[in-house]
Parts: structure tokens; sequence; C-alpha cells
């Protein structure tokens, strides 16, 4: 019984690991460049491996694995038997070569460059001479492969750092910069899409290190309703109009075309006034701690969205809720 | 070494299986667990953390997953005594033994950090006054102009212990965690040791704290070190001039990142989720942080480019907490190179 026990504990996971990188009629690509929209709407932009600085290694190969369409380079070997060499070994074994992979959803089509965590094109420093630089790199990036550049708006770049020592060092040590994203942002006819997104790190050889791309079609009947909006929000009886309809002060809000996550199969769109609010809690305890007296901060926000009507709307990964699959429970004495 | 790991495979293929798989079944944790508050009865309700954990789940079991939900804890479930240390409290649900991933999304506690009312400071060698509540070293932190976190001016600030809030149906600490004074140990196990004192009965080995005031600048060490019993990491987020926004698709765009490629690295996965999520999650300035902890430098570098491979081998799990390694993505540019983005000297 041990031995059956002990040959499954071994045979299973090697057979799931076979499983995971089986290559069976893996579909081509989509096409990379410009998404038409059909009259009246906004062009999209599918990102993919032709004519991306994203590096991969040699030798690539597509597979199927979790909802994505896989790129990653092959091993040596192209036989299956090979293959099935490769995913065994790479999970310990560097290969030369081997840097990371380019995954494009099957349901909505977002692609992502990932590097191997220790892919030697991390170990470069940025690109540029400055975090404009990169930006503006960056931007052209995307726009010689096809997004649209009337729909880019501002170039935001986040920068990375990392430190490292002792834990009981009094003086701490300074946070170096190693990277800079760059995030180009989405607007439509100046209403700004929020939830597209095209980033990308350059390190200083011009290469891609890592990348990001939801970038969809947003059809004409959106954008219809958007001007409406727009056209609510800025005539001064018809926007108070509006404001009775809603909780919160629009004066601060953004109008926006909101759309469904990169994590979503399911594609929403919706034109949307966009209401921030936050969230403080008192602390519970009579003795607890008072709240914070740092004038910048003020707890937790959360935005809300109103459609032209006034009713609020949810995106789709706002109301994914998995109690069906994983009832919960919970015992007393725990 | 590329070679003769070819030949090695090629003429021991069946051997090479063999050893390889007892060494990838014998040590690994592909546990998952969630816990998510939305309802806080009415005192600061949210309206997507369960959708976010939920979304990390998702993200981590489609079909042929290696990871599966050990725990789905939501709202009243979510219970102070899951993440305080003890074989009835963490070792039976955030910390439980075979997990790899802690994931909770919800309200951190709002605690003194500031002077009231703000001090503005050039140096912070002028931060001498914390408010109660808070503790010395104060320091000056710096925002509001080029290379700094933009939406504010520099203030000082103090140290103060880092607090979860839940609203659970069995609380027995108000409701409040805090991961920063010693009640908090996640990760301790029989790879790990028992160097913090706390026996071998947990073994998560990534926490994922998703929610307001992570870690404060400049005392993320302290902060969290307290909480290190074996852990591989600890992801955060850090407002700088702002806070955490409370978004339902940060748990499935970490998570997704795995399924992407198993072989990128977990740090990164988690800091650039911001560049993914409209307004990049974050309201003001402020950054997505993860901190590693262990014996040597080299080691503690070591977790923090750890694979999802790497992840759940609990050989791996760390043991000590006398060496830090960090990354920051924080959401605006910085080119300064001999000081802290953070603090002024």
């Amino acid at each position: 019984m041990a031995m059956k026990t002990r040959a499954l504990a071994i045979s299973v996971p090697a057979l799931l690991s076979l499983a995971a990188c089986a290559t069976m009629n893996v579909p081509p690509p989509p096409r990379q460049g410009l998404i038409p929209a059909g009259d009246g709407g906004a062009a999209g932009y599918q990102h993919g491996i032709d004519g991306s600085r994203f590096v991969v290694g040699q030798n690539t190969r597509r597979l199927v694995q979790y909802g994505y369409l896989l790129m990653l380079a092959e091993y040596g070997d192209t036989s299956p038997r090979g293959r099935k060499r490769h995913c065994i070994l790479r999970a310990s074994v560097k290969l030369t070569g081997d840097e990371g992979t380019v995954a494009i959803s099957r349901g909505n089509g977002s692609t992502f460059g990932v590097p191997h965590a220790r892919a030697s094109t991390l170990r470069m420093p940025p690109f540029g001479a400055s975090p404009q630089e990169h930006d503006a790199f960056v931007r052209d990036y995307f726009v010689k492969l096809g997004l649209p550049a009337d729909q880019v708006d501002e170039v935001r770049c986040m920068t990375l750092l990392e430190a490292n020592g002792r834990s009981d060092e009094t003086a701490q040590a300074i946070p170096r910069v190693t990277a800079y994203y760059s995030i180009v942002k989405r607007v439509v006819e100046g209403i700004a899409a929020p939830d597209s997104f095209a980033w990308a790190r350059a390190n200083s050889e011009g290469r891609i290190v890592q990348e990001g791309v939801y970038w969809p079609v947003l059809p004409r009947g959106v954008l219809d309703e958007a001007r409406r909006f727009k056209d609510i929000l800025s005539d001064d009886q018809r926007r108070r109009a509006f404001q009775s309809r809603i909780p919160g002060d629009i004066s601060k809000a953004t109008l926006a075309i909101r759309h469904a996550s990169a994590t979503e199969g399911h594609f929403e769109v919706f034109a949307s006034l966009d209401v921030m609010t936050r969230s403080s809690p008192a602390a519970p305890r009579s003795d607890a701690r008072q709240r914070a007296t740092d004038s910048s901060v003020g707890g937790m926000t959360v935005i809300r969205h109103f459609d032209i009507n006034g009713t609020e709307r949810f995106l789709p990964q706002e109301k994914l809720n998995l109690k069906d699959r994983y009832p919960e429970r919970k015992d007393a004495e725990r | 070494m590329l070679r003769w790991a070819r030949h090695l495979s090629s003429r021991y293929w069946d051997m090479t299986v063999f050893v390889l798989s007892v060494a990838l079944a014998g040590c690994q944790s592909t546990g998952l667990v969630v816990e998510s508050v939305n309802n806080y009865s009415g005192n600061g309700d949210l309206t997507n953390s369960i959708a976010n954990g939920d979304g990390f789940i998702r993200a981590m079991t489609p079909p042929d997953s290696e990871w599966h939900v050990i725990h789905r804890f939501t709202d009243r479930l979510v219970w102070d005594t899951d993440f305080l240390d003890g074989p009835q409290r963490d070792a039976r649900n955030f910390d439980q033994s075979g997990t790899a991933i802690s994931y909770y999304t919800g309200h951190g506690l709002i605690t003194p950090y500031g002077e009231n009312p703000a001090h503005r400071c050039t140096s912070s060698s002028q931060c001498t006054s914390p408010p109660a509540g808070a503790s010395p070293p104060g320091v000056c932190k710096a925002a509001g102009s080029t290379n700094y976190a933009p939406g504010d001016t520099p203030q000082c600030v103090y140290y103060s212990d880092r607090i979860l809030l839940v609203n659970g149906s069995n609380d027995q600490f108000g409701g409040q965690v805090n991961y920063s004074a010693g009640a908090a140990a996640w990760g301790e196990s029989s790879n790990s040791g028992a160097w913090r004192g706390v026996g071998t009965d947990g073994g998560t080995n990534l926490v994922v704290l998703d929610a307001s005031f992570g870690v404060l600048p400049t005392y993320w060490v302290r902060q969290t070190q307290q909480a290190m019993a074996g852990i591989h990491m600890l992801a955060t987020i850090m407002p700088v001039t702002g806070d955490t926004a409370n978004v339902a698709d940060r748990g499935g765009l970490f998570g997704g990142s795995w399924a992407q490629n198993p072989d990128g690295a977990v740090s990164t996965a988690w800091l650039t989720t911001m560049n993914s999520i409209a307004g990049s999650g974050i309201n003001g300035g402020g950054c997505n942080f993860v901190i590693a902890f262990d014996t040597t430098a080299a080691k503690a570098q070591g977790h923090i480019d750890e694979d999802w491979n790497q992840l759940r081998n609990d050989g791996f799990d760390a043991q000590g907490n006398g060496f830090y390694s960090a990354r920051w993505l924080c959401n605006w540019p910085s080119t300064i190179t001999n000081k802290s983005i953070f603090e002024l000297p």
C-alpha cells in the first residue's frame, strides 16, 4: 500500500507536468496590428510576437495552456520527447536563449510578454537618459506596430526600485532605480478609456524586457453614448438634474469609457461617470488608535460607475463571486 | 553545463524523470488561502474585495492547474484569529500547512503617522514630535516636487504598527490584526525551522496583503520583520501620498501572470499589476511593494527573484530574518540615484 501511494505521489505530478505541456492543434496567433472598428467605432490594436522587440529566445514554439496561447523558446530537440524533456527540465535548468514568454489571452486578446525570473535582459539598465526618453521610446514602439496614434493620451512612467541590507541597520539602504515602465493611456474623442493599456519596460539595448497590451475595439454605440453624456455634463441645467439622480458629488467625477478588465473573457463596455468615494472605517475598539493625521491619506478609495441614466453599473470583474464554487464553512472552535 | 544536462537527461532519461519527480513532489505547497472582506457592518464597507479575491482564485485555478483552494473565506467568516499565531488560529486558516499563497483583501487600519496639524518640513532632523500612538524615528516624507510622489508637500511622519481590519463573527482582538508587533508570524514549518519561536505548524510561502497602508515609507523593514517566520515573500501596497484603491482586478492580474509564464518572477508579477489597473490601483502617489527576508543577503535576494515553481518549493522556506531584499514599483517617474525618493535627508 505504501509502495502504491509512493508510486502515485511520484507519477501524478510527472504526468500532470507532461499533460500541461502537451502541444496539440495549436492555433496560429491573431494577426498583429490595427483592428478595424467598422462604421463609427474606435479601432483597436492587437499585439503579438511579429515585430515585437520582446525577447523570447531562440526557436519559438506555441502551445495552449491555462487559457493563453503561449509563445516560448524551444529547447533544442523539437521532437515530442524533446518537448517533454523541456517541460520537465525548464523548472531547474537555465536554458540558453530562453528569456521569456509571450502570452495571448484566448478570451480577449490581451497580450503579455513576461520574462523569466532570471532572464539576462532584466540585468540591463533602463533605456534612455531619462524617464521621458523611455516614455517616448515605448510610445513610438507601439505606434509603429499599429497602435492608433490618435488614441494615445499621456504616457505615464513608473519607477522600479530595489534595496537590500541587514534588517538591523539603523540607516536603511537607499532604494535604487533599476528600471522604468511606461504606460500608454488611451483616449477617444477626449474621453479616457482607462481599462485599455499598452505598457512596456525597455532596457539600454532598446529591447523590450516586459510588456502588456489590451486595446480592444470600442463599438460605435458606446461612443455615441459618451458624446450624449458629455453634452449632459456640459449643460448646467441637465447636469444638475443628473446630479440629483446619483449619490456623491459629481463636480470631481470623471466621464470615461469603461470596459472589462484584461482578466475577463466576457466583454462589456459603457460610458460612465466615475465617482470616487472613500471608505475609511473607524477603529472598532474604544482604546484603539486614532485615525491618521497625515493630511495626504484618507482611506481606501472605490470608484463607482453611473451610466447615462444615472443607474449604477458594475464591470464584469466587479461582479465576480465564486461562492457557489467554494461554499464556505468554518467551525467556531477554530 | 547545458550540454551535460542534455547528455545526462538523454542517457538516463527515466532516472532523471524519477529524480525530478521526487524532488518536485516531495516538498511542494500548492494551496491557496483567500480571505476577502467587503462587509464592515456599515463602518467603511467595500465593494470589490470579494471579486478581487475571487479573481485571484479564478486566475490560479483554470483546468489542469497545479494550484488548489484550501480556504476561501469572506466577510463575517474572516476572523482576526485567522491571521494571528497559534495552532488553533493561523495554522488552521491563513497560514495552514500546504499553503503556497495566502491572500487577504480588505481594509488596513489607518493609524497615527503624521503630526496634527501636519508638520511641513525640509529635513528629517525636524521630525521629533510623534503623535500619540506613533513613535520615533521621524522622517520628512518627500512629496510634491520632481522625482517625488505627487499630490502633497513634504511632512513629518513617524513609525506605527501596521494593522489589518476585519469584521468577523468570532473576532477575539477587536477585528484588528497587528502584523508588526509579533502576534502574527507566517510561514513557520519543518523546513524553515522554529527560529521565530512559534513552532513549525504554519507553512504558507507568500503572503499578500491587498489593503490600505500595507507598509509606509520609510518603515518597511520594521513593519514587516516580525511577521516573518518562514515565508519566502510578503507582497503589499505602500501608499505615499494617497491610499490603496479597492479594485476588483488586482488579484486576477496577479494570478494571470502565473498562467502567462510560470517561470516568471512572482515579485514582478505583483509589482506590475499596477500597469494594467485603471488609475494604477492607488489614488495618489504610491507603490506596489514586495519584501523578502532570510539569513543571508544572497538568500533574501534569491527569494525576491523566485519564480512560481520555486515559490511552491517548501525547501526554500526562510530560516531567519536578519537580511532583507525589497522591490517597489512606484506610480511616478524618478531619477534620483544618491538619496531616497521617499524621504528628505
